[in-house]
């Protein structure tokens, strides 16, 4: 049995969801733009740079 | 200039690009050289008893000072502290601490040793190697609580200044190592024999978990294994499994398990058997191989009474194997 909202969407139909999902992906954006501003700025930060031991380094 | 690189530190032996890290998360080419992101930030810095790693014949009834820094090179599906041994280091607040700072924290809590341990030892290799180093010099002990999947040759390079180890040993069999670990079971081998070889006093440890290595078969593999290749004097700890990160399909090891996994190690002619991650009776207890009787009592991780003298059995005498003072 076929859903029920699968019928032809209309062109104001179409720029309402479209509308929606724009702001959505604009709130994504803005949410994600505060995570890494105000997040943990200094995590990479935290971490050493020591010269390790063992390795070698691959021609090419 | 910058360029590959290929770590030599664990078997993976990890190819990584200008910005990559290698399999442990922690290890990564920078400008074309390999450089440690953990060196210095443990996330883990406890004084626990040195019963806790476990090791049962170094040093009964001390505290040993306890770090780990996150990274781990191998994926066991049932990491008990998978939290910071799979994450990525920025992930998982680090502590500053220096070598330096580590041992006189040490020395300030009243530790006879620094354990490295919790997560692997061997991804923060240079931390262990600097601090194992001044904690030498300080008279401290140092401990390694590791799956021993390490390249022989960095090994030896550290073995000389580990006075203890705890090796997990987790199957036998390197189809489980592959499926289980993302490792290989020979390297693990290989390590467990070159401590052995070069005086590091070795324990080790063994997970049971239900259905995947707890048949007669893989446990009468694991003890025979140790008995003709390591001696029959190394203690084996049988450990217990609970449920957690990925390996939430299956109950906890009945505790009959244990009991023969103890009686097969037995058998197999180990003399010094553990069971641990539960509450036993005399599980936790050091029995005499020659009179029988219990020469160091444990409750848990505190010792309840330890008979053992200038290394041998107050009651007859029998030289008890171990680092006992």
């Amino acid at each position: 049995m076929r859903p029920k909202n699968t019928g032809r969407m209309g062109r104001r139909g179409f720029l309402r969801r479209a509308a929606v999902g724009l702001a959505g992906l604009a709130g994504l954006g803005a949410l994600w733009s505060l995570r890494a501003v105000s997040g943990d700025p200094g995590r990479e930060g935290r971490l050493s740079r020591r010269r390790a031991r063992h390795y070698r380094k691959l021609a090419g | 200039m910058s360029g590959r690189v290929q770590c030599l530190l664990c078997p993976h032996t990890c190819e990584l690009e200008e910005g990559q890290r290698g399999t442990c998360r922690v290890r990564m080419n920078l400008d074309g050289e390999l450089v440690s992101l953990v060196y210095g930030r443990p996330v883990a810095a406890h004084v626990d008893p040195v019963e806790k790693k476990p090791v049962y014949h170094y040093l009964p009834g001390t505290r040993t000072f306890s770090i780990a820094t996150a990274g781990c090179n191998l994926g066991c599906e049932f990491c008990q502290n998978w939290e910071i041994s799979q994450a990525a280091p920025e992930d998982v607040p680090p502590y500053r601490m220096e070598p330096e700072e580590v041992v006189s924290r040490a020395e300030e809590t009243g530790c006879s040793s620094v354990a490295y341990t919790y997560t692997e030892p061997i991804v923060f290799y240079e931390y262990v190697e600097d601090t194992a180093r001044l904690a030498r010099e300080a008279g401290m002990g140092n401990i390694m609580v590791t799956a021993g999947y390490i390249n022989e040759g960095p090994l030896r390079e550290l073995a000389p200044l580990i006075d203890a180890a705890n090796v997990d040993l987790k199957s036998i069999r390197d189809d489980y190592y592959r499926s289980v670990c993302h490792g290989t079971v020979g390297p693990v081998l290989n390590t467990l024999q070159v401590l052995r070889e070069m005086g590091v006093w070795l324990e080790a440890t063994n997970l049971v978990v239900p259905g995947l290595n707890d048949s007669e078969e893989d446990l009468e593999g694991l003890c025979s294994w140790i008995a003709e290749n390591l001696g029959r004097d190394v203690p084996l700890h049988f450990s217990r499994f609970f449920p957690t990160y990925r390996m939430t399909d299956r109950p906890p090891t009945p505790l009959e398990t244990l009991e023969r996994a103890g009686e097969i190690a037995s058998a197999a002619g180990l003399r010094y058997v553990y069971v641990g991650n539960v509450v036993t009776g005399s599980g936790d207890d050091t029995f005499c191989p020659e009179c029988g009787r219990a020469v160091v009592r444990r409750d848990r991780f505190r010792i309840v009474e330890n008979g053992i003298e200038d290394g041998r059995c107050a009651g007859c005498g029998r030289e008890i194997p171990g680092v006992w003072q």
